[in-house]
């Protein structure tokens, strides 16, 4: 039973660290609650869910549709409306606003389109898993695992060895300082948009294959998301995996021990003791500033 | 090489700056000196696109550059040192580097950063440290190579001694003349340590209330305490 809690905490750890460095990557530079990012996730699965059956196209390129709305769909909302409310200089609260009402608006559209019962794209028939020392996992789930591992590498790579890293950091770290060393910044969230979305697109589509989904999927993952973003410390991608990953374990422990409806408030309980504790979390530097 | 005409700004609604001419001629230091809240960083953040100028005109190298973006500033060989030592300090020292001459190619870069080690040795020791735990020299001293790394033509610098001891705010001012003399480079620069700033510049304006109070040689009033009281009072 063990093996299989702690496999499980593994599993919903890896969901929680997808959409959590994607959150995490956007939230780095902007520092605003991109809450729409959770429709954007929810668009991975349905762009895939689209391609699939009103196109009938084969699944690896069904994948790619899906990863392509999300980008469209993150990118769009940045440059249209983001971009603008930055000209203006608007406050953070008129960003988590904003932000809102896309998410809801965007959400209902989805159900508009799609219906607002449970859908699937699951591959084949569903079975047993493979056995490893006496616990279950899926294919999906092994996908999940190893994406959530490859991509957490991927990210730190982008952003501690490449030029258009170091220029998301230094606009993380100093935006003012970021125009005046001639960093374009909308260029930069263009580009941190551009990833952000698709890493959430790709995390939805993979949970998509593990379960099935509705209108209302994002909203979850997000919360989760972001919590792991607190706990991990903002600005660490190892972090944020970490932090997902304590979240995911407490909460499989959590639904072994006491019960299941208990899933979320472990997750908010221990959101709760980091910030009173270890606001900056487990691997961020100390927040000079926070922003909603 | 600078020409600023009739220039007009401020923040939101409140105007700062006050129908304000300056000049900052090729290979020469100007200073801006005037007490605090007198418009002198204003003034500097103006010129570099930082805050919109509402009337008058930038020219730089005889061209229009009023409200011009920072970055079109920069790889126009424009570069600014804000005030109080400022670097990027969850990055290293020579992230820093990379970031300040971040539109150079490749080759050009290690060829710059040569040129910044050479100048600011003890940078080179600590390049792969976090900037945030130099001192505040060295910050100071990565502020100016992170804006020297692009070659500029011109240097706007913002109270570069502000927090700095008054040992080091006569190294920095050498550093300062070291770099207009050595590399031929035009310095404006908005200084609160009087003295010290007019012992390095050809030419100063002083700013009060918003608008040009006094525009001479240093020479001038270096030794005039009555006049400097006046213009800081």
């Amino acid at each position: 039973m063990l093996a299989q809690v702690l496999l499980n905490g593994l599993i919903a750890g890896s969901t929680y660290a997808l959409i959590g460095i994607s959150f995490g990557l956007i939230y780095m530079p902007t520092r605003f609650f991109h809450f729409a990012h959770g429709v954007v996730y929810a668009a991975g699965a349905y762009g895939t869910l689209a391609a699939i059956s009103w196109l009938n196209l084969p699944l690896s390129i069904a994948v790619l549709v899906g990863v392509g709305t999300s980008t469209v769909i993150g990118l769009t909302i940045e440059c249209t409306v983001y971009r603008a409310l930055r000209r203006r200089s608007a406050s953070s609260l008129v960003f988590l606003l904003t932000s809102l009402g896309l998410y809801i608006v965007l959400q209902n559209s989805i159900s508009l389109f799609f219906g607002d019962y449970i859908q699937s794209i699951r591959i084949g028939a569903v079975e047993e898993g493979i056995d490893i020392l006496g616990a279950r996992i899926t294919p999906a789930q092994i996908l999940i695992v190893s994406m959530s591992l490859a991509l957490t590498v991927a990210v730190t790579i982008l952003l501690k060895r490449t030029k258009m890293g170091r220029a998301i950091r230094a606009v993380a770290n100093d935006a003012e300082l970021a125009d005046i060393s001639g960093i374009n910044r909308d260029k930069v969230f263009f580009r941190t948009f551009a990833i952000g979305s698709a890493l959430a697109g790709v995390a939805g589509i993979l949970v998509a294959f593990d379960s099935d989904f509705c209108p209302t999927m994002g909203i979850n993952a997000l919360m989760m998301g972001v919590v792991a973003v607190i706990i991990g410390g903002v600005g660490s991608i190892h972090g944020i995996a970490l932090g997902a990953l304590l979240i995911g374990m407490a909460q499989q422990f959590g639904v072994w021990k006491i019960g299941s409806q208990w899933q979320n408030a472990i997750a908010f309980v221990i959101l709760l003791i980091f910030l009173l504790f270890r606001p900056q979390g487990f691997l961020g530097k100390k927040v000079k500033k926070v922003t909603v | 090489m600078l020409k600023v005409e009739r220039l007009e700004t401020g923040y939101g609604k409140k105007q700062v700056l006050f129908d304000i001419d300056l000049e900052a001629a090729e290979g020469k230091i100007t200073a801006i000196i005037g007490p605090n809240g007198s418009g002198k960083s204003t003034a500097l953040k103006s010129i570099f696109g930082l805050i919109s100028v509402w009337k008058g005109a930038v020219n730089y190298k005889n061209k229009d550059i009023t409200n011009r973006s920072t970055q079109a500033n920069v790889k126009d060989g424009i570069a600014f040192v804000p005030q109080g030592n400022r670097v990027f300090d969850e990055m290293t020292v020579l992230e820093n580097l990379e970031i300040g001459g971040f539109h150079l190619p490749k080759k050009s870069f290690q060829t710059e950063l040569n040129k910044i080690w050479e100048l600011f040795p003890e940078l080179e020791k600590r390049k792969k440290q976090n900037s945030g735990k130099l001192s505040g020299g060295e910050k100071q001293m990565l502020a100016l190579g992170r804006a020297l790394i692009n070659s500029p033509r011109l240097l706007l610098m913002d109270e570069p001694s502000l927090g700095l001891s008054p040992k080091l705010v006569t190294f920095i001012m050498n550093y300062i003349r070291k770099i207009n003399h050595e590399f031929g480079v035009t310095v404006l620069i908005v200084e609160q340590k009087v003295r010290e700033v007019l012992e390095v510049c050809h030419h100063v304006y002083s700013i009060k209330l918003g608008k040009i109070a006094y525009s001479g040689k240093p020479e001038i009033i270096k030794d005039d305490k009555d006049k400097l009281r006046e213009l800081f009072l």
